[in-house]
């Protein structure tokens, strides 16, 4: 009892702050489950000026995307997009190979198609590059 | 606490001053980071537990302005003074009130200082750079704040004693 006594406020604090970090942990991991924001990405083929179609980031798919300049298969797989066959000659648009977080964009400038991943939330950025301070 | 006149204290205020950047440096000699920017043992702190427990708290508050101050010139560059010195002013006051007013033990003063040093240094980053996203930093940094303290606060329990016995050998306190 003498123990308690002594330490009492000691333990009561400790147990405060303990109890305070783990609620803090769990207000964090609460805040940025529906953060992530990635879920409702859609994957945006546009050609020259036209959408040619929008897909949901997270369900697999190829697509074949034909214009009067040529032909691109695009495939969805995964969480990342990327053109995996090009008709063109550069074939820099398979070069960038893949990208996952959205603002990030595929173009290949000789068949006039791009592909980019654009986030529903609205945010165009998928989080920081890089913070200085 | 060891009262003794200015002029008795100056002298080992000045040894725990260079005690305290000599931490500093280990520190940034010693890779312990973690990775996370932010997360430190915050050794120096060892310093200004130790004179808070032998002088006097204004003594304490001087060491800790002085000690931001030089490790920040000397270690770092002038843009980190005002994070380093707000959580060390912060804790210090923080720790004055757990030990003096609230009369906790030196473990647990030390870990109310840690967390509040990491909580002040979180309040100036959210000041200057108005990113929601520091908030997701909030829980570690607390964490290791109670984590570091706590354990320096043991140290310091453990030395401090023993300090003591030899600063006043022969003298009534």
């Amino acid at each position: 009892m003498t123990l308690l006594k002594q330490y009492g406020k000691d333990l009561t604090i400790i147990a405060a702050a303990i109890l305070a970090v783990l609620i803090l942990f769990v207000i964090r991991s609460a805040a940025y489950q529906d953060e992530g924001g990635k879920k409702d990405a859609k994957v945006v083929i546009t050609t020259g000026d036209e959408v040619y179609g929008t897909y949901p980031l997270y369900e697999d798919r190829v697509v074949e995307v034909k214009t009067p300049h040529g032909q691109n298969t695009v495939t969805i797989n995964g969480g990342s997009v990327w053109v995996s066959d090009a008709s063109c000659r550069d074939e820099i648009c398979i070069g960038t190979g893949k990208i996952r977080s959205p603002g990030k964009s595929i173009v290949c400038l000789p068949n006039r198609v791009s592909v980019s991943i654009v986030s529903e939330s609205g945010k165009e950025d998928g989080g920081y590059d890089t913070v200085a301070y | 606490m060891i009262r003794w006149p200015i002029r008795k204290r100056v002298p080992y205020l000045g040894l725990l001053l260079a005690f305290a950047l000599a931490l500093s440096y280990i520190e940034v000699l010693l890779p312990i980071g973690t990775g996370i920017p932010g997360v430190k043992p915050g050794l120096a702190n060892l310093a200004v537990l130790l004179c808070l427990t032998l002088f006097s708290p204004v003594d304490a508050l001087l060491l800790t302005v002085l000690k931001a101050c030089l490790s920040c010139l000397l270690f770092g560059n002038m843009s980190m003074l005002l994070y380093s010195l707000s959580g060390a002013v912060i804790s210090c006051i923080v720790m004055i009130a757990a030990s003096r007013v609230i009369k906790l033990h030196l473990p647990v003063v030390s870990m109310c200082g840690g967390i509040f040093h990491n909580l002040a240094q979180f309040a100036v980053a959210l000041l200057i750079l108005h990113t929601k996203g520091l908030f997701y930093y909030l829980p570690v940094l607390t964490a290791s704040g109670l984590v570091t303290g706590l354990i320096l606060g043991i140290l310091a329990s453990l030395v401090s004693p023993k300090l003591k016995k030899i600063l006043t050998r022969g003298e009534e306190i």
